[in-house]
């Protein structure tokens, strides 16, 4: 078969192909000038599972479905969460007391869903209906506990009545639910929500309209022009799905991407504020990260876990790691050991709350005496033919926790007791915690702005089944918690905060590791960037590219 | 000629039909067994349920594997729990990618690698070639996702020259409208594919350098030359058209390479191709996104050694004549 | 790096290159002389002994233990020096310590997984070209399923269906979907030697078929089988260390060269020697391997010119 030399049909075919693709370029590039165009693109470490509120607890489906559903009304920049002077309306238009225990809000009529259809008092009740159906077990359900009832007076009027007076009423009914579409949601059955087509391509009435989702790639949004609280300056925003926080700062510093919630470790920061297009945002953080026990054995939670179950194991646990060195490996200076499961945010954090020490020598001696000795020189402690040995449930997605799963494994095995990583990609992470099947976890919650809706929340037995992962239950702990939820001024609070934690610590159901400082960074041609420590884009509507900034990627059209 | 191809076509379906086979052989296996205790070898927990779920293992296992190749047959590959679609819908948006992915890198390949090949031979141990066959023995040597780290860290960066993932720039190319988003595409090809493009030219090389060196000690070169004719045409036109034939067989080598190396390249380089689907479906256990991967892979293979084998038999008479 | 420790490397690398030497003396006859007319031959000799002693000698030539992380705070992400030969890794292990121990579980897989592919390649490619007919026909198509599916998928099938997979396991799996290319070797090779005189006399003297496969055949058909194992355990090699790469292989803490790659990954631009040196090991002996089985393939089989 000979072979023909380039000739004259190729040159012609190269020539055709170049004519046709400039043709090509004569396609639509855009026309959107002002104030109103802009496309920000959000570089996320992991990816949503869905974005259905009441079901899920990733921090990643709240950034995305924050922009898309409106809760009653929203916390203010200050983060005061005690009364209702501090609140911003959103679907509620104004609010009033009638009564110590009842609470009236009355709706914006101009609230739609993007359907088309009118926001009303009846998908108020109905989405505490939802929040709280055994069914649906949303994680948020204990946060609504002190919530007896909610109805609609007429379909712009909806009441909350509560079982008691405490600081925090207020922002208990607002803070948590996102009001859902009754009309769009009722027909599905409750138990399926968690698969629900819905989940994927929502419908909400926010500030901006769910576009497209692609699996493992990313999400678009749009901004919904009639939008009654002010039309959103940022006309699309796109979420890139990437592996981990590194890729995240490469792209932010190649141009791929605009923003992101958090550069996390030093490394990152050093890059990406370098960057001479970026700019940089410290801001509270507002998480905290903790190895989880879990108390009950993987799959069957009447069982004791064989080793967690038992308390003083875990204390030795607890003892024998240094959390401080630890921290200092992976954050450098940008983050403190927590005094216990509370973020920097947390205005209860007090460094002077009594915790464990670490102590490597008492913990191998408490081991030693609980019976756990080397018998067979393997390096790793037994007892009764069963090893101390134990599997660790880490994200792939978190560079972070997955130095820390190492640090650990090297610091249990000094102790004797030998530890193996399960690494996993977020979503199943997130299903293997949230149904028991671990060991330990390496969790990080991002913590509400007030610890008496996300303590109660993890470590009560309000929270048993849905965010109380590793089963701890302890009654003092549970009355503690509920004394300080009901105290009249923050001082008391911070004192029954302290005695409670403090109650936990010495049960040592998690071994609390780090809670870092947080660093945003977005492209400089966008202004106004306000980030709310609880919810870093809670305020995305607000964001603004000047029209003298935009550039191509702004103005283009999908 | 038609004939042979028939039995060859045959023996391909077949050879598919029993991939198909065997991986429900797996997936009946891991059905049966202990699931999600500690310390045994057990099955994903989450994978148990599904697994019994989807066979119904009580059915008699005749009935379950029949009903198990009519859905394949039919497309119907499952569902997948991670994207909560269909497998074959992820497949239809993955498979694209891989194979713009090893076309272009098959590209780089023979190019790259015949071009050498002939140089080599050309230069046959002088310095020229014993320099280029050494680094080409390196380049095939290397695991294909390292050299894919490197480059990644060298031009993207390091040096900002190229993308540092994904098919395309989602805001301004989200769709292929003009001639900047082909240039967009391609820019974000050109490292993937020149990372596995390389190791396999390397190999090519090696291969093309061998039967060139065979085919010029040949009499009808030697002929060639006594005629007085330029160094280039007889390298170029008589010898290479001899050597070509083996190359054949390289490109039927090649796809089983480029479908296993696409995995770890596309993990590396964020390209959402069909191996990028099966690593990420392996992090969340998604075994019907996994199984339908290797069918698909296993398919691919298939297609290109026939594909490898048909166009050698119109290239060589001598096997026409002679039958499979 | 201790006095001691340097001195182990520096007898790794003498020990290397006296063995390569002594290899020559000893391979005087014209295999020997075929195998090292190939230029790559003696230094792919000296690459592996030397790896190997690494590997054998590992306790007396790493001058920490694999897993130990000396200090996370001061001594993580080091650069090479004259302490740490070839830097630490974000968790402060020495990366040199890390590599001597890891040539063990890379080496260590590369080889066992090799022989389980051999053995099993080497028995099923003499029985169908011993048995001829049905047997060989059923035993062949069986061979181009197997070489149509490639190995990395039914890897990723297991896992993703058995979750974790011990690395025992692993090993044999690895070995059980690497046969089928030796197995039409080794068939090859007997088919044409089943006709031989002595094969056909020691039928005749009353042998019986497994007797004289493993007595007769399967030795003179050692060349095909000790080629493709040379150049098996460079694929099994790329092999692991993508699948420890990706977190599927060899598991935290112990050290495969894969997997070290991927703990560098994070910190890539600003401390490369955790991810690059042990790539280079691993290109370095699968390039020794493959210039050693080419050698080999030349040497054992003269009608096989290669190159």
């Amino acid at each position: 078969m000979p072979i023909r030399p380039p000739d004259r049909l190729i040159a012609r075919l190269l020539v055709a192909g170049v004519l046709l693709g400039s043709l090509a370029s004569c396609a639509r590039r855009g026309a959107c000038t002002g104030d109103y165009c802009g496309t920000v693109v959000i570089a996320a470490a992991g990816e949503p599972d869905i974005l259905l509120p009441p079901v899920t607890e990733l921090s990643t489906s709240r950034d995305v479905y924050d922009q898309l559903f409106l809760k009653l009304a929203d916390l203010g920049m200050s983060g005061n969460t005690i009364g209702d002077e501090d609140f911003q309306p959103q679907l509620a238009e104004r609010w009033e007391w009638d009564g110590p225990v009842t609470l009236v809000f009355h709706l914006d009529p101009r609230a739609r869903w993007q359907d088309g259809r009118a926001v009303t008092a009846g998908d108020v009740v109905f989405t505490y209906d939802a929040y709280t159906d055994s069914l649906v077990n949303s994680p948020f359900r204990s946060s609504l506990r002190l919530i007896s009832a909610v109805t609609a007076r007429d379909s712009l009027t909806a009441v909350f009545r509560f079982r008691q007076r405490y600081p925090e009423m207020f922002y208990d009914a607002v803070y948590q639910m996102r009001i859902l579409p009754a009309h769009l949601l009722r027909t599905i059955p409750r138990d399926q929500w968690r698969s629900a087509p819905f989940g994927r391509a929502p419908v909400g009435d926010g500030p901006y309209r769910f576009v497209a989702w692609k699996a493992g790639e990313s999400l678009e949004l749009a901004a919904d022009s009639t939008f009654y609280l002010g039309r959103p300056h940022i006309r699309r925003v796109i979420v890139r799905f990437t592996p981990n926080l590194q890729v995240v700062t490469t792209q932010l510093v190649a141009g791929e991407a605009d923003v992101t919630e958090q550069l996390g470790s030093p490394d990152n920061v050093k890059r990406a504020c370098a960057a001479p297009q970026l700019a940089c945002y410290p801001y509270k953080g507002a998480a905290y990260g903790y190895l989880g026990f879990n108390l009950a054995t993987p799959g069957d939670s009447t069982k004791p876990h064989p080793l967690f179950g038992d308390r003083e194991l875990r204390r030795a646990l607890v003892m024998a790691v240094d959390r401080t060195r630890l921290l200092r490996n992976v954050f450098g200076d940008f983050a403190k050991v927590p005094p216990g499961p509370i973020s920097q945010l947390a205005w209860i954090w007090d460094p002077e709350t009594r915790e464990l020490p670490h102590d490597s020598a008492q913990a191998a001696r408490l081991l030693t005496r609980l019976g756990w000795i080397d018998s067979d020189s393997d390096g790793v402690r037994d007892r009764a033919g069963q090893k101390l040995a134990f599997r660790i449930l880490v994200p792939t997605t978190s560079a972070s926790r997955r130095l820390y799963a190492r640090l650990l494994q090297e610091q249990f095995r000094t102790i004797g007791a030998e530890v193996q990583l399960d690494e996993v990609d977020l979503g199943l992470f997130s299903e293997r915690a949230r149904t028991g099947r671990f060991d330990a976890v390496l969790y990080t919650w991002n913590t509400d702005p007030t610890p008496s809706s996300s303590i109660p929340q993890t470590w009560t037995q309000a929270g048993l089944g849905r965010s109380n992962h590793g089963r701890y239950v302890n009654p003092a702990f549970d009355r503690l918690a509920d004394r300080a939820v009901g105290a009249m001024n923050h001082a008391e609070a911070r004192r029954l905060w302290r005695t409670a934690i403090e109650v936990l610590n010495q049960d040592a159901p998690a071994i609390f590791l780090f809670a870092p400082d947080a660093v945003a960074a977005a492209h400089r041609r966008i202004t106004d960037v306000t980030i709310r420590p609880d919810s870093w884009l809670a305020l995305l509507r607000t964001w603004r590219i000047p029209g003298d900034r935009l550039t191509d990627r702004d103005r283009a059209e999908r | 000629m038609s004939a042979w191809i028939v039995r060859r076509l045959a023996a391909a379906i077949a050879i598919v039909l029993a991939a198909v086979t065997l991986t429900f052989f797996l997936l009946h296996l891991a059905g049966g067994s202990p699931c999600g205790q500690r310390d045994v070898q057990s099955v994903a927990p989450e994978v148990c349920a599904r697994l019994r779920a989807q066979f119904g293992l009580d059915r008699p296992i005749w009935e379950q594997y029949g009903k198990y190749l009519w859905a394949v047959l039919h497309g119907d590959l499952g569902q997948s729990f991670w994207q909560r679609r269909p497998v074959i819908a992820a497949l239809g948006d993955a498979m694209p990618n891989t194979l713009v992915l090893a076309g272009t890198a098959l590209l780089i390949d023979f190019t790259l690698g015949l071009a050498l090949g002939v140089y080599q031979a050309a230069r046959a141990r002088r310095f020229g070639d014993i320099a280029l066959g050494n680094a080409a023995l390196f380049v095939n040597s290397m695991p294909t996702f390292w050299l894919g780290l490197v480059l990644l860290l060298v031009f993207g960066q390091w040096l900002h020259l190229v993308p540092v993932g994904g098919t395309h720039d989602p805001v301004l190319c989200a769709r292929l409208d003009s001639l900047h988003c082909v240039g967009d595409r391609l820019w974000h090809l050109a490292l993937p594919a020149l990372t596995l493009g390389l190791v396999g030219a390397a190999a090519t090389a090696r291969y093309q350098r061998a039967a060139m060196l065979e085919v010029i000690a040949q009499d009808f070169v030697r002929t060639a030359r006594a005629k007085g004719l330029r160094e280039r045409r007889v390298l170029l036109v008589h010898a290479l058209r001899n050597a070509l034939l083996p190359s054949i067989t390289l490109f039927g080598l090649a796809f089983p390479f480029l479908v296993t190396g696409a995995v770890l390249v596309e993990w590396v380089f964020a390209w959402p191709g069909m191996g990028w689907l099966a690593v990420m479906a392996i992090g969340q256990r998604d075994y019907p996104v996994v199984t339908a991967t290797a069918l698909v892979a296993s398919g691919m293979v298939t297609v290109g050694n026939l594909l490898a084998d048909v166009v050698y038999a119109a290239a060589d008479p001598r096997i026409r004549v002679r039958g499979a | 790096m201790t006095a001691g420790t340097w001195l182990a490397l520096a007898g790794a690398l003498v020990l290397a290159f006296a063995l390569a030497a002594e290899t020559r003396r000893a391979a005087a006859g014209p295999a020997g002389r075929r195998f090292f007319r190939h230029p790559t031959a003696a230094p792919g000799l000296v690459v592996l002994a030397f790896f190997v002693t690494l590997a054998l000698a590992a306790p007396l030539i790493a001058p920490y233990p694999s897993y130990l992380q000396l200090d996370p705070v001061h001594l993580a992400n080091q650069p090479p020096s004259g302490r740490f030969l070839l830097g630490t890794d974000p968790l402060s292990r020495d990366v040199w310590s890390r590599l001597v121990y890891g040539a063990r579980f890379s080496l260590g897989i590369g080889s066992l997984a090799m022989l389980v592919a051999v053995s099993v390649g080497a028995a099923v490619g003499a029985v169908a070209g011993y048995f001829r007919r049905w047997v060989d026909a059923l035993l062949m198509r069986l061979v181009d399923v197997g070489l149509a599916i490639p190995r990395v998928f039914v890897l990723l099938v297991v896992v993703a269906l058995w979750d974790r997979v011990s690395l025992p396991v692993l090993v044999l799996l690895i070995g059980l979907t690497g046969w089928f290319g030796t197995s039409r070797l080794v068939r090859a090779e007997v088919l044409s030697l089943r006709e031989r005189e002595f094969v056909v006399a020691a039928r005749a003297l009353g042998g019986g078929s497994a007797r004289v496969i493993l007595r007769h055949v399967l030795p003179n058909a050692a060349a095909p089988i000790i080629v493709s194992a040379a150049l098996g355990i460079g694929s099994v090699m790329l092999l692991e260390a993508g699948l420890s790469f990706l977190g599927i292989g060899v598991p935290s803490p112990k050290p495969s060269w894969g997997n070290m790659i991927a703990d560098g990954q994070d910190r890539l631009a600003a401390a490369p020697w955790t991810s690059l040196f042990p790539g280079l090991a691993i290109s370095l002996v699968v390039m020794a391997l493959n210039a050693v089985g080419d050698a080999l393939r030349d040497a054992l089989d003269p009608h096989k010119e290669a190159a």
